[in-house]
């Protein structure tokens, strides 16, 4: 389960520092982001639906669209491995 | 049939993904690479990338297909620089058409809008045989909309055997990216002050959806079909959805003027926002507004066998299906 999320949080560090065009190095777990990234809301659910497709993680919506920082959508995605299809 | 959906992960695309599932057809829908493919790995159909801006991905994504399904027209979200919206919506559905002639696929099937329905000079709905509309002043939408349909029916002289459905305003399941419930988002959260009265149309997606299952059916070539359900005024509209949820009506209703005067000035706040915002109302939302007319969709009824579900049964799909994807605050 760890090297799993740690999978996940790698490729979510990936995919952010595209989307939101900063170094990898400089995005820390607690940002947010939307005010700290500056992610808009089609980014944002860009973001979730990349990781959940490479992993194939089926999230619930409901969840996907209350999470405000890295470490949330890390923790979302993770927990739904092995649950999701 | 072999089925392929042009922008299967937006909304209508999505109902339409379900429609032809759920009638036994086989369905690829395309995506991008950066779309919110959440809903459509849900349905378990095909998905294969394409973009509008490259021919040959069309092309290898239609091969083989007998039906092919656009729904990816675009949809410009702020009415700003009209002339380059127009420019990329007209080179977009070129390539389109394109990539259907040379991948040899039978029935192209092009969602439309109604705002591109003419005016009749009586005081009656507006049916397909009332033309086309004009563009009215600063309405970046419309003029989009009205340069591609005169794209597709170009086309549509030609070899192609091209079907037009003319949705009116669409609400139902899938609107992931909230476009035209906004008004039912916005209302249930509180978030409405302001509105713009007028005549509408609103039609259920599913309805929408079922109504491109047979168009792929049944023969239609070269013709356009309004695909309506209920004429409403914005107003009554409203009252009924704020009656059912128990929320507040917006406390402020525009003129047209003050409308698009207020629309533009949202329209310039949101998109100087980083990351670009919401407007409150768009220029479109209002242009569709106050330019809206009652429409008849009898032609589809009667060569389609399309039928409309009651308007309450559809704010309540779009509402449960809002609320089941967090959209609602309560
Ligand atoms: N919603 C309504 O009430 C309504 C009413 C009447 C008519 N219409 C018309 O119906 C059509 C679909 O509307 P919608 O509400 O379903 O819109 P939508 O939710 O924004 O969906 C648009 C679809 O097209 C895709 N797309 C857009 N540009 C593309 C490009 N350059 N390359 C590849 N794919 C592209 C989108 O992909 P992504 O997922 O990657 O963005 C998405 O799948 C539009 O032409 C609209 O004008 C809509």
């Amino acid at each position: 389960m760890g090297t799993t999320k740690e999978k996940v949080a790698d490729r979510v560090f990936g995919i952010l520092s595209e989307l939101a065009a900063i170094p990898r190095g400089d995005i820390r777990g607690g940002d947010r982001l939307r005010e700290d990234l500056g992610l808009d809301s089609m980014q944002n659910m860009e973001l979730l639906s990349r990781v959940a497709e490479e992993f194939n993680i089926d999230p619930d919506m409901d969840k996907v669209m209350k999470v405000v920082t890295v470490d949330e959508v890390v923790t979302l995605l993770a927990g739904h491995i092995g649950v999701g299809e | 049939m072999n089925v392929v959906v042009v922008g299967g992960t937006g909304f209508l695309g999505l109902n339409i993904v379900e429609a032809f599932r759920d009638a036994g057809h086989h369905v690829v829908a395309t995506r991008r690479p950066s779309s919110n493919t959440i809903f459509l790995r849900r349905l378990k159909v095909g998905m294969a990338t394409a973009s509008l801006t490259d021919v040959d991905s069309l092309v290898s994504v239609l091969s083989g297909a007998d039906v092919v399904c656009f729904a990816a027209g675009h949809y410009p979200r702020f009415s700003i620089d009209t002339t380059a919206h127009v420019a990329r919506a007209v080179a977009e559905v070129a390539n389109v058409l394109e990539a259907t002639r040379r991948a040899g696929v039978a029935r192209f099937i092009y969602t439309g809008t109604v705002a591109t329905v003419g005016r009749p000079r009586e005081d009656r709905p507006a049916v397909e045989t009332d033309g086309t509309a004009a563009t009215p002043e600063g309405s970046t939408y419309i003029a989009v909309k009205l340069a591609m349909e005169r794209e597709i029916e170009r086309a549509s002289r030609s070899e192609l055997d091209v079907i037009t459905l003319l949705p009116t305003a669409c609400i139902g399941p899938y609107d992931h990216k909230v476009g035209t419930g906004f008004f039912l988002v916005g209302l249930a959260n509180g978030l409405l002050d302001v509105y713009v009265d007028g005549k509408i149309n609103i039609v259920d997606a599913r309805d929408v959806a079922r109504a491109h299952v047979a168009a792929a059916e049944k023969r239609r070539r070269g013709e356009r079909f309004i695909i309506g359900g209920t004429n409403i005024r914005v107003e009554e509209l409203f009252r009924r959805v704020a009656e059912r949820f128990e929320v507040a009506m917006p406390s402020r209703c525009l003129d047209p003027e003050a409308a698009i005067a207020f629309a533009i000035d949202e329209e310039a706040r949101a998109s100087s926002e980083k990351p670009p915002g919401r407007p409150k109302i768009s220029r479109e939302m209002v242009d569709l507004i106050i330019h809206g007319q009652f429409v008849d969709s009898e032609k589809a009824a009667r060569e389609l066998a399309f039928t409309v579900r009651p308007l309450d049964e559809t704010i309540a799909a779009a509402h449960a299906w809002y609320r089941a994807n967090g959209y609602l605050k309560r």
